[in-house]
């Protein structure tokens, strides 16, 4: 499990964390569960082109999980507080500051955790939460509104998958669609858009 | 880089950002084999900071500093800073991992 550098510059950086890891693994070898660290994803700063430059919209981001604040913050979106970790305060939210911004991404967690954990019920549960919570965005009459996942998460299976990940789109200008967006519509691969039902 | 700016660390051109978890691992004599990579998804415990220290080694200006940022869960950030800018190429490292499936991951 030896850190790896790929060229020779990066075998100097791997020896430093190498020897970092030998160091912390010898502080918490007594610990019952978290007793070892494992280091992925190196990376530098990428320094992206900022979202409002490559897009022209003001871009905020809403997430209670670290990774996903910070994808938004490499991408220049501002990174809105949120009370605490629900789906209803990051609502709540979007509600508060829907007026200062152009564009949001909110982020929901749980799906992905309860999937990763084999929790069927749960996984369901959370998307339930969400869907109640639905009708509160709408009434904020966005003109676009997306639903999608970065890939999906099956509780069968315990972890991410290949299967295609479906997106529905809705907005004031486009209609048609048959609405509905469960597991049997989303397996039938339609691209018709979703008409908005507000 | 995205664990560490969801945090709220700062990085900047000295630095390579890594992404951890905490695991449990075996040890084989001196081999740790991974037995859960993340150490049962433990609980978060609050915010926790090891900030950048001197590392009492006296290099000059030649001084490296860790910065280990707890994130939720099992997860954690790792700021590694150089005494200078990392070289193109840098951070292209991977990390073989032995786990108790014995196969690398």
């Amino acid at each position: 499990m030896r850190p790896q550098g790929n060229n020779p510059e990066a075998g100097k950086v791997a020896a430093v964390v190498a020897k970092f890891v030998d160091e912390v693994a010898k502080v918490i070898r007594d610990e019952e569960r978290a007793n070892y660290m494992l280091l992925r994803g190196f990376a530098v700063h990428p320094n992206l082109t900022p979202y409002s430059e490559a897009y022209g919209l003001d871009a905020a981001c809403i997430a209670t999980y670290p990774m996903y604040r910070g994808v938004a913050k490499l991408v220049g979106m501002e990174v809105l507080e949120v009370e605490d970790m629900t789906i209803k305060s990051e609502v709540e939210t979007l509600k508060r500051d829907f007026d200062k911004h152009d564009f949001f991404f909110l982020h929901v967690k749980k799906t992905d955790s309860y999937g990763e954990d084999g929790n069927f019920d749960a996984k369901a549960g959370v998307i339930e939460e969400f869907d109640s919570l639905v009708p509160e965005i709408m009434a904020l009459k966005p003109d676009v509104l997306v639903v999608t996942g970065a890939h999906s998460t099956p509780a069968r299976m315990k972890a991410h998958s290949w299967h295609p990940v479906p997106i529905l789109a809705s907005s004031s200008t486009q209609g048609g669609g048959e609405g509905g967006f469960g597991e049997g519509a989303c397996r039938a691969g339609s691209s018709a858009p979703s008409g908005r039902r507000t | 880089m995205l664990e560490a700016l969801g945090l709220g660390l700062v990085v900047g051109p000295n630095d390579i950002a890594i992404r951890g978890n905490f695991a449990t691992v075996k040890y084989e004599g001196d081999t740790p084999i991974v037995t859960d990579r993340r150490a049962g998804r433990i609980p978060t415990q609050g915010e926790y900071q090891d900030r950048p220290q001197d590392n009492g080694e006296d290099q000059g200006d030649r001084r490296g500093q860790v910065n280990v940022t707890s994130g939720m869960e099992h997860r954690v950030a790792v700021i590694l800073t150089f005494p200078g800018p990392v070289p193109k190429g840098g951070d292209d490292i991977t990390t073989p991992i032995r786990s108790s499936k014995g196969r690398a991951q």
